[in-house]
């Protein structure tokens, strides 16, 4: 190796004259094959970038050999060149890496495998290298040695299996260490204090809990004064009896304490004894102890304060003394802020009279000012702060050199070169004719940047260049930009993955062969891969690359379990004991596509099942299509239903902010074993049918959908059933708006209107059957009234209006007064204005975590015969 | 059907051309593979067989990652230009693959040369006391005095200095890396 260097600084300071080089090109190519099994050969085959017909270049060959083994797939590919007619044929071979198909332990079954995966922190499909065996092989002996088998020995291997290889470990563990004999060394009257069980003899050594009861005994220890106590550990192990004797060595050192002379700091002395005590009374402790005292007697006004320390011997007591010299106490008497410009910079100093004058707080009062001149524009602002030394009452003044404002008289980007438009630089925070401030041209200059970055100039560069004019009353402001050459995405090479399809992952990526790398790329294709929730780990890093335009992309991906299982008992008043199961498969056939199945039961006879499909990619776009099948079955004191249905539903973002579902559904609800009105107990049990098309446009600008404080929300619905496909024979529109305005910092006003029209056709009954009623009254409409009340039979068409103001009143409440008019009418033809009714009302809202809590207290306005006056509601959520 | 028969076995007995291997990874440094047209052009430059170029060339892969970090030992393009028509000086290369080859070997070992010369040379000290005691220990048939010998041992000395330091950290260097062989490796040497 030292040859190595020192030739080439010998060639480096002597060089000699050499021939010109008359490079000659390779053999042409005359075919090109994979040799490997078929799946990997579909796999592999987009890296082959050599092809028949041209010449052979190394180049080429090399960095398909790279991209094959950058898979992780591979130990090696072997590249055979032989001569054919018209040139030569290429043969790649790659030849498998040991990738970890499964753990096994052979020997001695003191581990579990699981625990073996565990410690050896062995991944699936990770190549199992000697070297990365080895140490999982130590990690494991290390485990079993803490484990009391002080003899383990663990010898690892990778034994080849179809697709890979399993790790195996033989363990030959040895023998359980027991502990002979444990003893305390020490002091006789050190060793009497200390009430710390030790080991017993017999049982079985770990080192670990030898090890905190030295710990335990070093605590007492301090705990009785000793604040520098020591408790060293020796083991003596014996092999022909596998025992090992325990000493326990105690050097307490002197008993200690602390003093503080001062007594402004007097205060502190639980503190400090707690930091010193922890910190075995070493410099480090000792020292911080010391900045505490001096920092809390600066806040306290005296500004001069000095704080030294001292060791005493007394007696067999060691005691650490801090003397503290408070000196005199200053206090602000007044604060000034004098100078130019000083409009509006009082109010941002945090400094008040009759306060303790602190140095610290008085500078950064001054870095406070200094800053705020600066957003205004005086971009050479300087604010130097004025306090008499000494103690007693101060004045503090702050004076005030502003400086010229400085405005931007002209802002220009040059660049060599424009991007395309939808990859220009966002708004700049520099204006022209705006305030010029070096904070906003740092950022403008990073905006600029990333903009170029992210459109694949990795390389590019911006110079922020300004020239002001002579009474620095203007700035001429250039951000010069060196785009340097762009650099695209060569390859996108994908590894780690066990059971998903490359596809899955590809249609992911918004990073792209042959377009440009750019970082915002990287990062929004690593957010959509962890998205997915089908790896524990993504990472995204490039080649090491040595032609500086086109990098290829190496996509590592973990894979997570494929199947989650969770399960829930409980217990209800009326269902008794309840239990539920949910398990999910991800990642069906290696696509994303999900399984899940939900159960739940009672003892009172009940159950419900509920299946659902996933498919992410719908009609070959990223569409999500759901498949859903349930049957649910109770059984009450005063009826029996049952329900069955199956939904297929898609969803589509349209825009930002307009979305669609469609959907077709057959839901069939029967009640058995009564006579009752099934509006008696709850419409969600009336019988019948429904089967159709049913489809929503969705158009949201709201901040925030739980807690709306801005925008606009609109949704319509509407719906066909039809007796053709099993159902009733129906339709169902139902819309609603809501706005959402801040008309303060603290009071929002919220307004929303609703309408619902339903209709039979064919000769049927009017009235749609019950279940597809619209019902008003309750917690989200019309508050005066209980739920359903305002028409308990509820009819086809539904009319709701409502505004509400929100006022903060402190922390997470709010206050709310609303006012509300709608109805439910039998038939839509039944619908006229004169027939609204009104509620108004107060509430409360305690913002929580799912959402606003809400108490709600609505009263009708026109209450008529037999109707209460009032009624209060608890909910979650806002009414809209 | 006796010809076909007779050109079969003729056909047989001619024997096919024997496929040459043109590439492979040799070993693979901190997930780096080191190919096999790298060693080739490593070995040539250097003189070496394929084995100590291999090593050759794993070292000084390690020391240029090492020295790419400390932007004091960032090449400009007149020190490349000088590191590749040093090295051209010494080697000719024969393909526009050797050519690219070259170029970036000249570039890793004029940045290693300039990161070596920031972070060791300042370190080499030469005692007054080893370079007396290597005058004395070495025969001076020319009568040589030692005023006269001391500049060329002290020169010598300070470069066997330099190389105990450099050999030092390609230790250090191998020790922190995770280098696994395809090939056999050297004697003494397990592989990994």
């Amino acid at each position: 190796m030292t040859t190595l260097v020192l030739a080439a600084l010998m060639a480096g300071t002597a060089p000699s004259p050499a021939p010109a080089v008359s490079p000659a090109p390779g053999p042409m190519v005359a075919a090109v094959r994979l040799e490997a099994p078929p799946e990997d050969v579909a796999r592999l085959d987009r890296y082959l970038e050599v092809k028949a017909g041209a010449p052979l270049e190394p180049e080429l060959v090399r960095h398909v050999v790279e991209l094959i083994y950058a898979t992780g797939e591979f130990a090696d590919v072997v590249v055979e060149t032989t001569p054919a007619a018209g040139g030569v044929d290429v043969v790649f071979r790659p030849v498998r890496a040991p990738l970890l198909a499964q753990v096994r332990v052979e020997g001695d079954h003191v581990l579990k495998p699981e625990a073996v995966r565990r410690i050896s922190r062995l991944r699936p499909r990770e190549p199992l290298w000697p070297a990365r065996l080895d140490r999982a092989a130590q990690d494991l002996a290390l485990s079993l040695v803490q484990r009391g088998y002080l003899e383990a020995r663990v010898t690892p291997a990778a034994r080849p299996v179809p697709g890979g290889a399993d790790a195996v470990f033989t363990v030959v563990s040895g023998p359980v260490v027991r502990v002979a004999s444990s003893r305390v060394e020490g002091e006789l009257s050190v060793i009497v204090r200390i009430q710390v069980p030790g080991p017993r003899p017999g049982e079985p050594f770990r080192r670990e809990r030898v090890q905190s009861v030295a710990q335990r005994m070093r605590d007492v220890l301090v705990g009785q004064g000793h604040w520098r106590a020591a408790v060293s550990l020796s083991e003596a192990y014996d092999p022909a009896a596998a025992r090992v004797d325990l000493v326990f060595r105690l050097d307490p050192g002197p008993l200690s304490d602390v003093e503080i002379h001062g007594d402004v700091v007097a205060h502190l002395r639980g503190r400090v004894r707690a930091l010193l005590k922890d910190g075995g009374l070493k410099s480090d402790a000792v020292e911080e102890a010391s900045d505490l005292l001096e920092s809390e007697a600066r806040r306290q006004g005296y500004r001069l304060a000095r704080v030294t320390h001292r060791e005493e011997q007394r007696a067999s007591l060691q005691v650490l003394v801090y003397d503290v010299e408070a000196g005199p106490r200053a206090e602000v008497a007044s604060v000034r802020v004098e100078g130019d410009e000083t409009e509006g910079l009082a109010r941002l100093i945090q400094i008040l009279p009759g306060e303790p004058l602190v140095d610290g707080e008085v500078a950064e009062g001054a870095r406070v000012l200094t800053r705020a001149l600066e957003e205004r524009g005086h971009a050479a602002a300087r604010v130097d702060a004025e306090v008499p030394e000494g103690g007693g009452t101060l004045p503090v003044v702050f004076r005030v050199h502003a400086g010229p404002r400085t405005r931007v008289s002209t802002l220009h980007v040059e660049s060599p070169l424009a991007l395309p438009a939808g990859s220009a630089p966002r708004e700049l925070r520099l204006r022209e004719g705006g305030a010029y401030r070096v904070t906003d041209l740092a950022r403008d200059r990073d905006t600029v940047l990333a903009a170029y970055r992210n459109t694949g100039y990795t390389q590019a560069e911006v110079t922020p260049e300004v020239i002001f004019s002579e009474d620095r009353a203007e700035a001429a402001v250039t951000l010069r930009v060196r785009p340097g050459e762009p650099t695209k995405v060569d390859h996108v090479v994908i590894t780690g993955l066990e059971r998903t399809k490359e596809e899955v992952v590809r249609r992911e990526l918004t990073v792209k062969e042959g377009e440009p790398l750019g970082l915002d790329r990287v990062l929004e294709s690593q957010r959509r891969l962890g998205g997915l929730g089908l790896f524990d780990r993504v990472s995204i890093t490039e080649m090491d690359p040595d032609t500086p335009h086109q990098r290829s992309v190496v996509v590592r991906a973990e894979e997570a379990p494929l199947t989650s299982v969770s399960y829930g008992v409980g217990y209800a008043e009326r269902e008794r004991v309840r239990a539920s199961a949910e398990v999910t498969r991800r990642n069906l056939f290696g696509m994303d596509r999900r399984l899940t199945v939900f159960a739940r039961a009672s003892l009172q006879p009940s159950f419900r099942l509920l299946t659902t499909f996933r498919e992410p990619y719908f009609l070959g776009r990223k569409r999500e299509l759901f498949f859903t099948a349930f049957r649910e079955e109770e059984h009450r004191e005063t009826f029996d239903f049952t329900r069955t249905g199956v939904t297929v539903q898609t969803a589509h973002t349209l825009s930002a902010n307009w979305s669609a579902i469609l959907r077709q559904t057959y839901q069939e609800t029967r009640t058995y074993n009564t006579d009752e009105d099934c509006l008696t107990f709850g419409r969600e049990f009336c019988p019948g049918t429904l089967s159709g098309p049913s489809a929503s446009l969705v158009y949201d600008t709201r901040d925030d959908p739980l807690d709306p404080k801005r925008g606009f929300f609109l949704a319509t619905d509407g719906l066909l059933s039809l007796h053709i496909l099993g159902g009733n024979t129906l339709v169902k529109g139902f819309a609603q708006g809501a706005t959402y305005r801040a008309l303060t910092a603290h009071t929002i006003v919220a307004v929303s209107a609703r309408v619902g029209l339903a209709r039979t056709f064919r000769g049927e009954d009017p009235l749609v059957p019950k279940p597809d009623r619209f019902f008003a009254g309750g917690d989200y409409s019309l508050r005066g009234f209980g739920v359903d009340e305002v028409r308990p039979d509820g009819g086809n068409a539904l009319l709701l209006g409502g505004i509400e103001l929100r006022r903060h009143l402190a922390g997470a409440f709010w206050a709310a007064a609303f006012a509300e008019t709608g109805n439910v009418y039998p038939l839509v033809s039944d619908m006229a204005l004169g027939d609204l009714r009104y509620t108004a009302g107060l509430g409360l809202r305690y913002k929580s975590a799912v959402g606003p809590l809400r108490f709600d207290w609505g009263y009708k306005l026109d209450r008529q015969p037999g109707e209460s006056p009032y009624h209060l509601h608890f909910t979650i959520g806002h009414a809209f | 059907m006796r010809f076909d028969l007779v050109t079969a076995l003729l056909l047989a007995a001619v024997p096919s051309p024997a496929p040459a291997v043109v590439e492979r990874i040799l070993a693979v440094v901190d997930g780096r593979p080191v190919l096999l047209s790298e060693v080739a052009v490593f070995g040539k430059v250097r003189g070496q067989q394929e084995r100590p170029a291999l090593d050759g060339l794993i070292d000084e892969q390690l020391m240029y990652h090492e020295a790419a970090r400390l932007p004091q030992a960032a090449l400009s393009p007149e020190e490349d230009e000088r590191a590749l028509a040093s090295l051209k000086a010494r080697v000719q290369a024969s393909t526009p693959d050797e050519e690219e080859q070259l170029l970036r070997l000249a570039h890793r070992e004029a940045a290693i040369l300039k990161y070596v010369e920031f972070r060791f040379r300042p370190q080499v000290r030469v005692a007054e006391e080893a370079v007396r005691a290597a005058y004395d220990g070495q025969a001076h048939p020319d009568g040589q005095s030692f005023a006269e010998a001391a500049p060329a041992i002290r020169e010598r000395l300070a470069q066997a200095d330099l190389s105990r330091r450099i050999e030092e950290w390609v230790k250090e260097l191998r020790r922190a890396a995770e280098i696994r062989y395809n090939t056999v490796p050297r004697a003494g040497e397990g592989a990994s």
